[in-house]
């Protein structure tokens, strides 16, 4: 019964992720924590392969399209796997509170700044570009520095939290490099897999990956991916920056409540 | 589109296709098989020695590592796309992601064992 409703739990972060271009582990880990009462270490080492596992399904799917700009997404892995590397380190070392507080100022400011952005009618643009194929474009010279100190931002909080990064990935590409939503959403998902990846090898050499919460939430992150993702072509751009804005807001509160309870 | 990048798409696509698909079919038959034979998911840190023994949590744990290793499958192919390319500046940025994705687990079993 417990399998059955993690698996369920997995095919409704699976599928809400996929859309948003997280990994779904930000939704998954306050799931598995706050209503299956898993310690966070079981709860995160579930999650980074879930999150493989959506990434995988959903960036087969972008690569393929062509939305996905895969040189742009592995010149920012080269950040993201050392950040995932040096997050798995310094995770002995930090307070708990102190990350959840961080992180939730993190989750706060960025929902403002892509509320501003969505209400400037700056996503417009977005909406009427369809699946169409914008190709590789290069990191421009004045950018590379805070692109990569954000990518490797990006990996220390996923190593750090169990999740994808994608909630700092999909900004960094979309307001940093002025992709378009879209491009930002498959490109994030294309480079979390590899990040994600980096951040499970600890969790699986320290023996924090229970196959009897892993196994049920993967396939029903996997199950619910494939649905997202083919979904993503026929949902509205502003639509979608709105529900990600409510999902960054929601994790802030999350984030906020486990440093005051830590 | 060129042909180069036709299959890189296609390559890196059908990678991650087939490594999450396998990982999830053997996670389903280790679930399958708890569920059949009222065995537990239990895998300790000698799960590999369990698989001879077609222990359900040692199943799941071997889909687990594939689907842990398909990323690093992913980079060989794109490695192999690029270099057939002749697209070097790539080629080169991603052998060095690989390199870093390797060093990682390296870490992390030297960390792991301690």
């Amino acid at each position: 019964m417990t399998a059955l409703l993690l698996g369920l739990a997995g095919l409704g972060a699976g599928a809400f992720g996929s859309l948003l271009g997280l990994g779904g582990g930000v939704l998954l880990v306050p799931v598995l924590t706050l209503v299956f009462g898993y310690p966070i270490v079981v709860a995160a080492g579930a999650s980074l392969v879930a999150v493989i596992a959506t990434s995988a399904s959903a960036a087969s799917h972008y690569v393929r399209t062509g939305q996905a700009d895969v040189r742009l997404g592995l010149v920012l892995e080269t950040a993201t796997v050392v950040g995932a590397l040096v997050g798995g380190l310094l995770a002995g070392f930090l307070p708990e509170r102190v990350l959840a507080f961080g992180f939730a100022a993190l989750l706060a400011y960025v929902a403002v700044i892509l509320a501003r952005r969505a209400m400037d009618g700056r996503a417009d643009g977005d909406a009427t570009e369809g699946d169409e194929d914008e190709g590789h474009r290069p990191l421009p010279r004045r950018l590379i520095v805070p692109a990569f100190a954000s990518a490797g931002g990006a990996g220390v909080i996923s190593s750090l939290l169990g999740i994808g990064g994608g909630i700092v990935k999909v900004p960094l590409v979309h307001l940093l490099l002025g992709r378009s939503m879209r491009v930002s959403v498959a490109t994030s998902n294309f480079v979390i897999g590899v990040t994600a990846a980096a951040g499970a090898f600890p969790y699986l050499a320290r023996g924090d990956v229970d196959p009897a919460v892993a196994g049920p939430v993967v396939v029903g992150v996997a199950a619910g991916a494939f649905l997202g993702a083919r979904l993503g072509g026929r949902i509205n751009a502003r639509l979608l920056a709105i529900v990600f804005i409510l999902v960054l807001l929601y994790t802030a509160a999350q984030m906020a409540l486990r440093g005051m309870s830590g | 589109m060129t042909d180069a990048e036709a299959r890189l798409r296609s390559w890196i696509s059908t990678t991650l296709t087939v490594g999450m698909l396998l990982a999830i079919v053997v996670m389903l038959v280790g679930l399958a098989l708890a569920l059949v034979t009222g065995r537990g998911l239990e895998a300790g840190p000698d799960w590999v020695a369990g698989l001879m023994g077609a222990e359900p949590g040692s199943i799941v744990m071997f889909g687990v590592l594939l689907l842990t290793l398909t990323p690093v499958v992913q980079l060989v192919v794109a490695a192999l796309a690029f270099g057939r390319a002749g697209e070097h500046r790539y080629l080169v940025i991603t052998l060095i992601v690989l390199g870093l994705l390797v060093g990682s687990v390296a870490i992390a079993i030297v960390v792991g064992n301690r």
